[in-house]
């Protein structure tokens, strides 16, 4: 029977880990200065003339919404980036021959991609802290929405990072998907500061019950019930895995 | 000798239909150095895809040292190395830090990674690039890296797609130099290239595949003794008039100079006859020659045979 090559699946996720920090001008540091300028602008200029919501001052209020949307940017960028630059170098071929499973190499691109999204989500908290003072409401909810977010985004990240022909693609899932759900998701906003309207589309909103979760971790608010949201989180990321270890086993993009 | 590849019945086709491989069965043997050899397109890089698991195999198998490269993948995948033709490159670390991790991916601990890392760049001159990137190495020193990177882990099998494109002579035949040696310790060598010589150099088989399709596969030798064509030339004085003492060989004349076309093995009888026959018929001759067939003349006569 085949061992299981820990050393090799450790090497390859330590390498897919320290590669953004190779790049921090355009995997960290953009990020993070969005983040502050939506700190400025939404927080402070903008912020200064909402009075309390939810009985929370602004900031604070979008503070969760900004965390889950860096977990999110970063925790899809990494994998899809990884994978499509792999694939147009022809290293992914390094990858592809050495004896790591697949399972592994999903498992090592996830957890590099978690670890991003954490990475820019502290960040975000950490310039958050500058400008306001929070304590953690319920940090197991926290812990596990941001995981199970920044897995989920992760594995759609792998996805991406596989269908892509063109640089540009990537940048399709995030702007034209990802960054118009989360402004409508719930970020700088509750259902009853909206019109009904925007309310509905708010709620059909999948990104919508991330942030409250987040947030209900963070500061103890939600407009849903954050139980239920966990499990169609977790059911979303066992689904999303068992495409993405398909489209390994066939060598989908990756294979010639 | 041991097989240690064993390809059945092995058909790729792509996705747009086109059959890169056509029922292909080969067996490489343990210790050989195997020369592929093929007009571009013929179906060597597919055919060495299969082999290294970075193309899906369409129908039939290929094992490994007795472990398939589908089923047993992960053990299939430990005993080859692959220098591609179209060079991979990581750019986003050194070529240092590349090669540590590329013995990682296969298990080795960082220790023995380190060693060995330090001891492929010093074996190939690349020491003092370490801290280079590889896009910023010269064309010979990439493919250098690229075989180093190949052996890093130490493969039973090692494939050289076109192993000597962009080397200066020199670092050629250092090259084969290092083929032969890691050869001598019991790699098994497959070799594609466009440079015969290089294959009549180097390999003690040689298949020659065109269309997909397996033309010939046989000892180097052998090949050479079989289907060599040797010319003998006979520099006359005069003119030849009576063409017809020739019609039993495969002949020509031109400016004076009669060329006979015969295999290898028949050249000493076949000299000896014509020596004889010209003598009888008071042939007048200063001078003869016999040149040697090459195996790129072979590689060539077999190629135009195949297309019409």
């Amino acid at each position: 029977m085949t061992r299981t090559n820990w050393i090799g699946f450790y090497v390859f996720t330590k390498r897919e880990f320290l590669r953004f920090f190779k790049v921090p001008h355009t995997t960290i540091f953009p990020v993070l200065v969005t983040v502050a300028f939506y700190m400025i602008i939404f927080g402070i200029a903008i912020g200064e003339r909402i009075n309390e919501v939810a009985g929370v001052p602004y900031l604070l209020f979008i503070l969760p919404g900004l965390f889950a949307q860096m977990v999110i940017q970063g925790s899809y960028s990494n994998p899809s980036g990884s994978l499509f630059v792999a694939r147009q170098w022809g290293n992914i071929h390094d990858i592809l021959m050495s004896p790591i499973s697949h399972t592994q190499m999903i498992i090592a691109y996830v957890i590099s991609g978690v670890a991003r999204g954490f990475f820019l989500g502290v960040g975000t908290i950490i310039i958050g802290m500058l400008f306001l003072r929070f304590e953690v409401h319920n940090w197991v909810i926290l812990l596990l929405y941001s995981i199970l977010v920044a897995i989920l985004f992760a594995l759609f990240g792998i996805i991406i990072g596989l269908w892509a022909k063109r640089w540009e693609q990537l940048n399709i899932f995030i702007n034209f998907v990802v960054t118009p759900l989360t402004f409508l998701g719930g970020i700088f906003y509750t259902l009853d500061m909206v019109p009904k309207s925007v309310a509905i589309i708010t709620q059909l909103n999948p990104i919508f019950y991330l942030v409250n979760g987040i947030r209900y971790g963070m500061i103890g608010i939600s407009e849903v019930n954050v139980y239920s949201g966990l499990f169609f989180l977790l059911a979303f990321c066992l689904i999303l895995y068992a495409i993405v270890y398909h489209m390994f086993e066939i060598g989908y993009n990756l294979k010639v | 000798m041991e097989d240690i590849v064993v390809i059945n019945k092995l058909t790729k086709r792509y996705k747009k239909g086109v059959t890169a491989l056509h029922d292909v069965n080969l067996k490489i043997k343990k210790g050989e150095i195997f020369g592929l050899l093929g007009p571009n397109g013929a179906g060597k890089t597919t055919l060495i895809n299969c082999i290294a698991s970075i193309a899906a195999i369409t129908e039939g198998s290929i094992l490994i040292d007795g472990n398939d490269v589908i089923k047993d993948y992960l053990e299939a995948k430990k005993l080859i190395g692959l220098s591609p033709q179209d060079m991979n490159f990581d750019i986003y670390f050194n070529i240092y830090d590349i090669l540590v991790y590329q013995a990682g991916y296969y298990g080795i601990r960082k220790k023995y990674a380190i060693e060995k890392t330090e001891k492929m760049l010093k074996l190939f001159g690349l020491y003092d690039k370490k801290k280079k990137e590889v896009l910023s190495l010269s064309g010979g020193m990439k493919r250098k890296f690229s075989i180093a990177k190949a052996m890093i882990h130490e493969p039973k099998i090692l494939i050289l797609d076109e192993p000597t494109a962009a080397l200066d002579v020199d670092a050629r035949i250092d090259l084969w130099k290092y083929i032969r040696k890691i050869n001598k310790e019991g790699v098994s060598i497959i070799l594609t290239t466009h440079y015969i010589e290089e294959a009549e150099e180097l390999a003690d088989r040689v298949c020659i595949i065109n269309k997909g399709r397996i033309l010939k596969l046989e000892n180097k030798d052998k090949i050479m003794d079989t289907l060599s064509e040797n010319i003998i030339s006979f520099f006359l004085d005069k003119p030849l008039s009576k063409k017809s003492i020739l019609k039993s060989y495969n002949y020509s004349v031109t400016n004076n100079i009669l060329n006979i076309t015969t295999p290898r093995k028949e050249q000493n009888k076949v000299l000896k006859e014509v020596i004889n026959l010209l003598d009888k018929n008071k042939v007048l001759y200063h001078n003869f020659e016999i040149r040697e067939d090459s195996l790129e003349n072979i590689f060539l006569r077999l190629i135009k045979n195949d297309k019409n």
